[in-house]
């Protein structure tokens, strides 16, 4: 057996005991290789022997680290061993909302029922309670409003590595393009006021760049 | 007109909003955004509130607003001078379409991403994690605690409060508790008992003055610092801790109270 075999087993082990998904600087303290490239090999590695159809599991990076899931193909079997006990999926008016705060995060719910055009205080409820945003303060503005982000929930819930791993802007602006001709919808036209709590707006105003940057980890 | 022909298949619950009927009145009649018949558009969104009104259905303020600004665009658009400078020189007046048609191409790019999120959301459904109840046994340290967020603690007063309102007592004589006496007797606790349970605390208020009073003393003691809650699970038992020593904590607590009293 060679090193990197070992080397992934280990990984592996550390993957299945870990609550949450581990990040790779995680298994790098744990694991010390002579090299992290060698752990980088290791898990792409094991990503690969795991990813065939003739396996249950298999091994993705989301929300920012490693974990090991079933494969979505068995999903049939395994609704019948939860029923009904399975979550019902999102309404549509919950994935507009949950789209508008991941893109033109943090946010503020009068900002959010502006871009829908209906008020959206009940389904930003219905979205914390199911862990999917939460509360990041509030703006330094009138009223001093109440700020949302997304959370690692979220990344989990939609399969994600990390918010830069949602569509780019750009390709949506391109599809609406192909349709209208527009200038970038979600552009923010005005520089954020100061938020609390919220150091990726500064990034966001000052880059032409989709405002993605991974939330602060969730509370 | 044909085009109003199928307006009474159209159903209040199938609309995300008024955006949202718009955006598919113009679509149905494959026009582009930027050229939409502003008067013909205004015609037939009104009468579609109107028939859901008919019905009796309740429709959201904002369809209302929606079918106002309509009207106000074309009657803007009806004034001459629309498209041709104010005065010689001046730029040409907005087209009066403009806002309308950049909510629109918002809403639009809204509902490919909606899409690109329900795309993934299908795919992500079967692909599970494993369950946390293995490592649960050896895991019961202070490790495992969550840092509480204030809308769990929102909710844990809540649910107090409903409980509150189903309970009665005979109230022999109000017994008034001020913030600042809740605040300490729970730091005077805290030291006795190390961890305390937050929604016994609650649980044990006799009235819902006395679970107010508790709730503000607790996020008071918060806001200084002076104690953190934590929770074992999501919507699992909350529990307070203290954060700083005896002193420290008497330190602050009497700088704040004098600060209160100065306010007063």
């Amino acid at each position: 057996m060679e090193d990197l075999d070992l080397l992934g087993a280990a990984a592996e082990a550390l993957i299945y005991a870990a609550e949450e998904p581990i990040t790779t600087a995680e298994l790098l303290r744990v694991l010390k290789p002579e090299q992290p490239a060698d752990l980088e090999r290791a898990l792409e590695q094991l990503r690969e022997s795991t990813n065939t159809a003739v396996r249950g599991l298999r091994l993705v990076e989301v929300a920012g680290g490693w974990r090991f899931e079933t494969r979505p193909e068995f999903g049939p079997v395994i609704e019948v061993l939860y029923h009904d006990k399975l979550r019902r999926s999102l309404s549509r008016a919950a994935l507009e909302t949950l789209a508008i705060i991941a893109y033109r995060q943090p946010i503020t719910l009068q900002e959010i029922s502006e871009l829908r055009g209906v008020d959206s205080g009940a389904v930003l409820r219905t979205l914390l309670e199911r862990r999917l945003i939460r509360i990041a303060g509030r703006r330094e503005a009138l009223g001093r409003p109440l700020i949302y982000v997304t959370t690692k929930e979220f990344l989990l819930y939609f399969g994600l590595k990390d918010l830069t791993d949602l569509p780019t802007l750009e390709e949506f602006q391109k599809l609406a393009e192909a349709q209208e001709g527009s200038p970038n919808p979600f552009q923010p036209d005005t520089a954020p006021a100061q938020e609390t709590a919220a150091p990726a707006a500064a990034e966001r105003s000052a880059e032409r760049e989709p405002a993605i940057e991974p939330p602060a980890e969730s509370g | 007109m044909a085009a109003d022909a199928p307006q009474f298949k159209l159903q209040l619950q199938s609309f995300e909003g008024p955006l949202d009927l718009l955006l598919h009145l113009v679509r149905s009649r494959e026009i582009d955004l930027h050229q939409i018949p502003i008067a013909e558009v205004a015609h037939q969104f009104g009468s579609i509130v109107r028939g859901w009104q008919a019905l009796d259905l309740a429709i959201a303020g904002e369809y209302l607003l929606m079918a106002a600004t309509l009207a106000q665009i074309k009657s803007r658009m009806l004034l001459p001078n629309y498209g041709q400078p104010e005065e010689p020189g001046a730029e040409p007046a907005a087209d009066p379409r403009e806002q309308l048609v950049r909510q629109l191409i918002e809403h639009q790019a809204l509902q490919e991403i909606v899409q690109n999120l329900q795309g993934r959301e299908q795919k992500q459904r079967f692909a599970l994690g494993r369950p946390d109840s293995a490592l649960k046994e050896i895991l019961k340290s202070e490790n495992t605690f969550l840092e509480v967020n204030l809308f769990d603690l929102l909710q844990a007063y809540n649910q107090m409060l409903r409980r509150k309102e189903a309970e009665s007592y005979l109230e022999v004589a109000p017994e008034p508790v001020s913030v600042k006496e809740k605040m300490r007797g729970l730091l005077g606790r805290l030291r006795q008992d190390q961890d305390l349970d937050l929604l016994e605390q609650f649980r044990a208020c006799r009235s819902r003055i006395e679970l107010i009073v508790t709730f503000l003393a607790v996020l008071e003691l918060l806001r200084l610092g002076l104690v953190q809650v934590l929770q074992v699970q999501p919507l699992g038992d909350i529990t307070m801790r203290s954060k700083l020593a005896a002193e420290q904590a008497e330190q602050i607590l009497e700088q704040q109270e004098s600060d209160f009293d100065k306010k007063e």
